[in-house]
């Protein structure tokens, strides 16, 4: 048998957070955000360029093409919901669980990838409503392409 | 395995009055708390930077990749770590760094809070911060609210270092939802068994005047 150790520490950043003054939380919540607004147009450019590098990783076919592909979906995730691309955000993200499917599983389908590349070019440039049925008619598709590409990496697993 | 007869016994959990928390739940104080933020992209590092400055925070210690944050660490005495799961391509990333930290005898930072951040929370994803010793997982795009309140959980429970072969980093289980399948109990979780009644069950209307609030006339 291995021995544990449980060790306790002291609570350092609870007492430093405790102290007596500080933000009220609200006010700390509105001005992180009030903060993260003025870096809109940065956040923009990021998922411009990442959108731009994922149609190049697109357009080639080898493993690394195909990791960039999962790596710039990342960067996008990571800013479109912050600067009002919600739902390119979303299928950001629907691109990351496929690519990494794929990936993990040895597949890969270029016409799936492509599908979400040009699904997010148009909602980029579209000016559709958060709640409009159209992006989530289209983003349901893409769901579905997903749980698609779960089914067949299950079966092409070893076992 | 978890069990173990010479093992020392986990400490009783920390009393909220213990520790003084008093304020929190209200307020934030991070003007005195040194946090290091470890993160490869520069607009990304701006986001989160932007964020713990809203926060009040004012000492931030920046990285971008494994070896900067490595470097900081060694350095100075840290009070929180955010970092992103994925950092320089041909680099240990956020999990190897956070398995690093914990094994690295570091003091006080080894135990340092440390929260991973990341584009993509797949459920493997989530069991890797889990299993490398990581606080927490927060998900991309960054929620202001959601990180403050992930910080607030830190600061409020303590959780207790545990560290074996297999594992170093805060007691993964601090739900109440008992031991893993397939896992056995510590010697130090509650017993499965129940014991036998030793009295009667209540009727309904013991109950009702157990729960009933009643009016006491003096």
């Amino acid at each position: 048998m291995s021995s544990v150790s449980y060790i306790r520490r002291p609570n350092r950043l609870g007492k430093l957070i405790a102290t007596p003054g500080g933000r009220k939380l609200d006010v700390a919540v509105a001005t992180a955000e009030a903060n993260i607004e003025s870096l809109r147009p940065g956040m923009l450019a990021e998922v411009d360029q990442a959108l731009e590098g994922l149609r190049a990783a697109a357009g080639r076919d080898d493993l690394a093409a195909r990791t960039e592909v999962y790596n710039r979906a990342t960067a996008i995730v990571g800013f479109a919901g912050l600067c009002g691309l919600t739902r390119v955000g979303e299928v950001a993200y629907n691109l990351c669980e496929l690519s990494d499917r794929y990936l993990e599983a040895g597949l890969w389908n270029a016409a799936a990838v492509a599908a979400h590349i040009q699904t997010m070019g148009v909602l980029r440039m579209a000016d559709l409503p958060e709640d409009s049925p159209e992006a989530q008619a289209v983003l349901d598709g893409l769901k579905e392409l997903v749980r698609r590409a779960e089914e067949k990496a299950a079966v092409s697993e070893p076992g | 395995m978890w069990e173990s007869s010479d093992e020392p016994r986990a400490p009783a959990p920390m009393s909220f009055a213990e520790t003084s928390l008093a304020n929190l739940g209200t307020r934030i104080d991070l003007r005195k708390a040194s946090i290091l933020l470890v993160e490869p992209n520069n607009q990304a590092m701006d986001v989160l930077t932007s964020i713990f400055l809203g926060f009040g925070a004012t000492h931030c210690q920046k990285a971008s990749s494994f070896e900067e944050a490595q470097q900081i660490v060694g350095s100075s005495p840290l009070d929180l770590i955010a970092c992103e799961a994925t950092l320089q391509p041909d680099q240990p990333d956020g999990y190897e760094f956070a398995r690093w930290l914990r094994r690295s005898g570091l003091e006080p930072n080894a135990f340092a809070p440390l929260i991973l951040i990341s584009s993509h929370t797949s459920s493997r994803n989530v069991s890797r911060a889990r299993d490398c010793g990581a606080h927490f997982m927060i998900s991309k795009p960054l929620a202001p609210a959601v990180l403050l309140q992930r910080i607030l959980w830190i600061a409020q429970h303590n959780r207790t270092f545990v560290e074996c072969a297999a594992y170093t980093g805060p007691d993964r289980r601090f739900q109440n939802l008992g031991p893993p399948d397939g896992v056995p109990r510590r010697h130090n979780d509650l017993s499965a068994d129940v014991g036998a009644a030793v009295e009667s069950n209540m009727d309904q209307d013991e109950i009702d005047n157990l729960l009933a609030p009643k009016k006491v006339i003096r």
